[in-house]
């Protein structure tokens, strides 16, 4: 094999070695037989960012272009993706033999985000960009045919990942993603828009851009509306505040049209803002998701999703075939899970949530690698109580209502894929009847979101203050100490338990749901439950569906 | 009746009869009917008839060998059956001529041959009331089938009916459920050891303990829909009084009505709201039509049946009632409740009363036996 001669650039390069693979550095070599760069990069494995080294070896032969270490189909692809970017952005293509290794190699590498990288290695093996010009630097995005750098999922991670290894390394991002990262408000990133923009820049012929406007202002989505436009409802107002002030999951029954869907959207205008640390959570998760995020600050509001029913356990769950992608259950974290027509969803998916819920974070194992993504949201769930949604209604209550028609059999099997564990992990279960003409007809609105807010911030304050996050969190000792009760309280609670209608689990949960309750009525830390306070715990503790459905679990 | 289920071995001559009654009432293409055909054409007894049948000897029916062959035929039919081998039959069985059928069925036209039984026969030793209505009632009707049928057991009254959904089950709870002197008798449409509707099987396994469980048909019989008509004449036989609490235009109930009033059976029924649906049968029970007598005459408790019945109504003081008298408070949520079922953000406003203190007041009922909570819903019990 020929040696190959200094590249006209002038460029020097190092000594002849190949055995330079420590993950932060990058830089050309000359081998022995033919030319090596190495570039550094990262792709998204769930919600976390894994350095990538690319490793371009150039030398003789008949000219080919093939990639190793495991590359998936879109990441193949770059193959042509990459020669077509460089001849567009008036580069040579190098007629050599050009092997791409992709380290470590024991790493599946998923998606086009390694493009840019192996673009400027391959200039560097070929000679036409100086080696140490792109030591210290790491390159994100993909490549369109013509140059563009394009956006890529999951860059807040990519960046927040390779800083932590590495805080002085400079990352050159997609331009249109580079107001993303810089919402973690550190890092040295670098804006790249074209590949002949960032050739040009790191060359030294010109400055690198600044960032771009925050034009991209697509931010998540917050249900609209507030409390105040809820008319009635004073047991379903109290369900949500209580869920919102003391993390408690809720449950909500009812027929339909009575309200349901309105109550639950409105749980997020509750929930007070997001601390900087869970901002930061939820704008990783979103950014890997893919989801659109405000560019031009972190997240201030809790997240609310709510996905369909037709649902799958991996679109819930999180998890795919190539890259693990986050799930509704993580992309809710820190906020609000809503499940609609809870009844409706695979009974199968609706096991599989139990697991995360009372882990707060979710692992997803697959045959290669395995993930554990956060999950800590406010689940709340609505449900007819039957297929047709009006079991139970006495003719009536809600004028013109139908009765239900809907065989027992339906019925219990409706009933039985709610029933079980799961069920039992709403705390608080309200059963929402559709207001009265009065109540729709009076003129004075409602309690609005921001007064209730201002409850819900004070209650979890006070529980902060017991060292928890929320009342949800309060376990055995410190749910015994913080609960005490008076003796008249004692002894409804007790008449339940030796009725067999409370169960010893479902006693913790009441507790916790009464100390909330006294929480938010702005009681001492201490104090002392009183009979109505344990009472309506009890109340919002009762099953709201037809029987086969509450099983033991009350 | 003293014969145990170990007696009934095929050397037992009355566990014989016995088990040739169930082969023969479960054996396809004979059946209930043909059995009560058997009966009434037979000179000799029901057991002797199908002993001789089982022989292929159709002499016991001179007058049905005339008939033509298909007589000969059922013959062979059984006695092939029959070869095969009898079984031991599995239930206890109550034969046309045993003591205490001819109290019962002594004045029916076209009474059963037979009658599978679970639970004690003695129950029939007192005065018998049918308690029938829809299996789709109002809340409102079935706290009243409860109560009536549990008053009507404490005066001692055994309460009849089907053991279906609804008004039928409700009244049998409450006798099941009084301590009193009167037990539930149940004429079931499907065999004894099928239990239809599922729900009811701690009901159905608790009337067999206490009270009597009848039915026309093979133990493993499931539900089919012309048995339970069938099952109504039985009702309305074994009753001596007919209650309908509530029955729609169209229904079971209004069926057992007709099979009683053929029978000179007096009937009641509840007065209802003319807007109920589901109690409009039971509301034209009680007009008369064209000036014509009416059906029925109304029954606004226990006592009304207990007048029919011509038994000294044990009136049940109001101030009798074991529970806790509710304070005012609680008695403003009792009122506002009525017999419907409400939910607890219904009654609160219905009351005027905070949440917490509803929630409270509730409870506190609830312990009292004054309520009962039931999938979302406050429900009134009665006594």
């Amino acid at each position: 094999m020929i040696h190959e001669p200094l590249d006209s650039d002038g460029a020097v390069y190092g000594e002849a070695g190949g055995t330079e693979r420590a993950a932060l550095t990058a830089g050309p070599v000359v081998a022995a037989g033919g030319r090596l760069a190495s570039v550094l990069s990262a792709q998204l494995v769930g919600i976390s960012g894994l350095a990538v080294v690319v490793e371009v070896h150039a030398s003789d032969g008949v000219p080919s272009f093939t990639i190793v270490g495991q590359p998936d189909g879109a990441c193949r692809e770059a193959r042509d993706r990459v020669r077509a970017a460089l001849l567009t952005s008036g580069f040579a293509w190098p007629q050599r033999r050009l092997t791409v290794n992709l380290a470590p190699a024991t790493m599946r590498k998923v998606g086009a985000g390694l493009d840019l990288a192996i673009a400027v290695a391959v200039l560097v093996a070929d000679g036409q960009l100086v080696a140490d010009r792109v030591s210290g630097r790491a390159f994100l995005g993909e490549l369109g045919l013509d140059g563009t750098v394009r956006r890529i999922p999951g860059i807040v991670s990519l960046v927040d990942d390779l800083l932590h290894d590495d805080p002085r390394l400079e990352i050159v991002v997609p331009a249109s993603t580079v107001r993303e990262a810089l919402l973690l408000g550190r890092g040295n990133l670098r804006s790249a828009a074209t590949l002949s923009g960032v050739i040009g820049c790191l060359q030294g012929l010109d400055p690198w851009p600044e960032p771009p406007d925050a034009t991209d202002d697509r931010a998540v989505a917050s249900p609209p509306g507030d409390l105040a436009d809820v008319r009635g409802q004073p047991l379903g107002r109290l369900g949500l505040e209580v869920a919102a002030a003391g993390g408690h999951h809720l449950l909500l029954a009812g027929p339909p049209g009575s309200g349901k869907s309105m109550l639950a959207s409105r749980l997020v205008s509750v929930l007070p803002d997001l601390s900087h640390d869970e901002s930061v959570e939820v704008l990783r998760v979103h950014s890997a998701a893919g989801l659109a995020v405000h560019s031009d600050r972190l997240p201030s509001r809790p997240p609310f999703r709510s996905p369909h029913h037709t649902a799958s356990a991996v679109a819930l769950l999180g998890g795919g075939s190539t890259a693990i992608r986050p799930g509704e259950i993580s992309c809710a974290h820190r906020g609000v899970l809503f499940l609609d027509e809870l009844g409706e969803f695979s009974p199968f998916v609706l096991d599989a949530l139990r697991q995360p819920l009372e882990d707060g974070s979710i692992r997803i194992s697959r045959a290669a690698l395995s993930v554990t993504l956060p999950a800590l949201p406010l689940v709340v769930a609505a449900t007819n109580p039957c297929p047709c949604g009006w079991w139970g209604v006495p003719t009536g209550e809600v004028a013109g209502s139908p009765s239900c028609r809907c065989s027992d059999a339906s019925r219990a099997r409706y009933v039985r894929r709610l029933a079980g564990p799961l069920l039992d992990r709403f705390d608080v279960r309200v059963l929402v009847t559709p207001p009265d003409p009065d109540a729709l007809l009076s003129n004075g609105p409602g309690e609005a979101s921001a007064v209730v807010a201002s409850r819900v911030a004070a209650a979890r304050t006070i529980a902060r203050d017991r060292g928890v996050v929320s009342n949800a969190a309060l376990r055995g000792d410190d749910l015994r100490r913080w609960v005490p009760m008076t003796t008249a309280a004692r002894k409804l609670v007790e008449t339940r338990l030796r009725s067999g209608s409370l169960t010893a689990r479902g006693l913790d949960r009441v507790r916790r749901v009464a100390r909330t309750l006294a929480d938010l009525r702005g009681d001492d830390i201490e104090s002392v439950l009183d009979t109505d306070t344990v009472a309506l715990a009890l109340e919002l503790r009762r099953p709201v569906l037809p029987d086969a459905a509450n099983g033991a679990a009350a | 009746m003293t014969a145990s289920r170990h007696d009934t071995a095929l050397n037992d001559a009355r566990g014989r009869h016995e088990a040739l009654v169930e082969t023969f009432v479960s054996c396809p293409g004979l059946g209930v009917a043909r059995l009560r055909s058997v009966q009434r054409h037979s000179e000799l007894g029901l057991g002797e008839t199908l002993e001789s049948l089982s022989l292929g000897d159709s002499s016991p029916f001179p007058s049905l060998r005339r008939r033509g062959e298909g007589w000969d035929q059922l013959a062979m039919r059984f006695q092939a059956v029959c070869e095969e081998g009898v079984r031991v039959a599995q239930c206890r069985w109550w034969l046309a001529g045993d003591p205490g059928w001819s109290e019962v069925f002594g004045t029916d036209d076209d009474p059963p041959a037979a009658l599978a039984y679970a639970g004690s026969l003695d129950a029939l030793l007192r005065p018998r009331v049918a308690i029938v209505g829809t299996r789709s009632a109002s809340a409102a009707g079935l706290a009243f089938a409860r109560e009536l049928g549990a008053s009507l057991s404490a005066a001692g009254v055994a309460v009849v009916s089907g053991l279906a959904r609804g008004i039928d089950g409700a009244a049998h709870r409450g006798a099941v459920a009084s301590d009193g002197e009167g037990r539930a008798i149940a004429v079931l449409g499907t065999g004894l050891g099928v239990v239809y509707p599922r729900e009811h099987r701690d009901l159905q396994s608790s009337v067999a303990v206490n009270g009597l469980l009848l039915s026309e048909y093979e133990p493993q019989r499931g539900p089919r829909p012309e048995a339970f008509p069938l099952r109504n004449r039985i009702v309305a036989q074994v009753a001596q009084v007919v209650v309908v609490v509530e029955s729609g235009e169209s229904g079971g109930s209004l069926l057992t009505v007709q099979e009683a009033t053929m029978r000179g059976r007096p009937i009641l029924a509840v007065p209802n709201n003319p807007l109920l649906r589901s109690a409009a049968g039971s509301n034209w029970l009680l007009r008369s039509p064209g000036g014509s007598p009416p059906i029925a005459v109304p029954c606004y408790g226990s006592a009304d049946v207990l007048a029919v019945l011509d038994i000294e109504a044990i009136v049940g003081d109001p101030d009798d009632d074991p529970r806790a008298e509710p304070d005012p408070r609680s008695l403003s949520v009792l009122d506002a409740l009525g017999w419907d079922g409400r939910t607890t953000s219904w009654l609160a406003s219905a009351a005027a009363m905070p949440l917490g203190e509803v929630a409270e007041v509730l409870a506190t009922l609830e312990d009292d036996g004054w309520l009962a909570y039931r999938s979302g819903r406050w429900q009134r019990r009665p006594r």
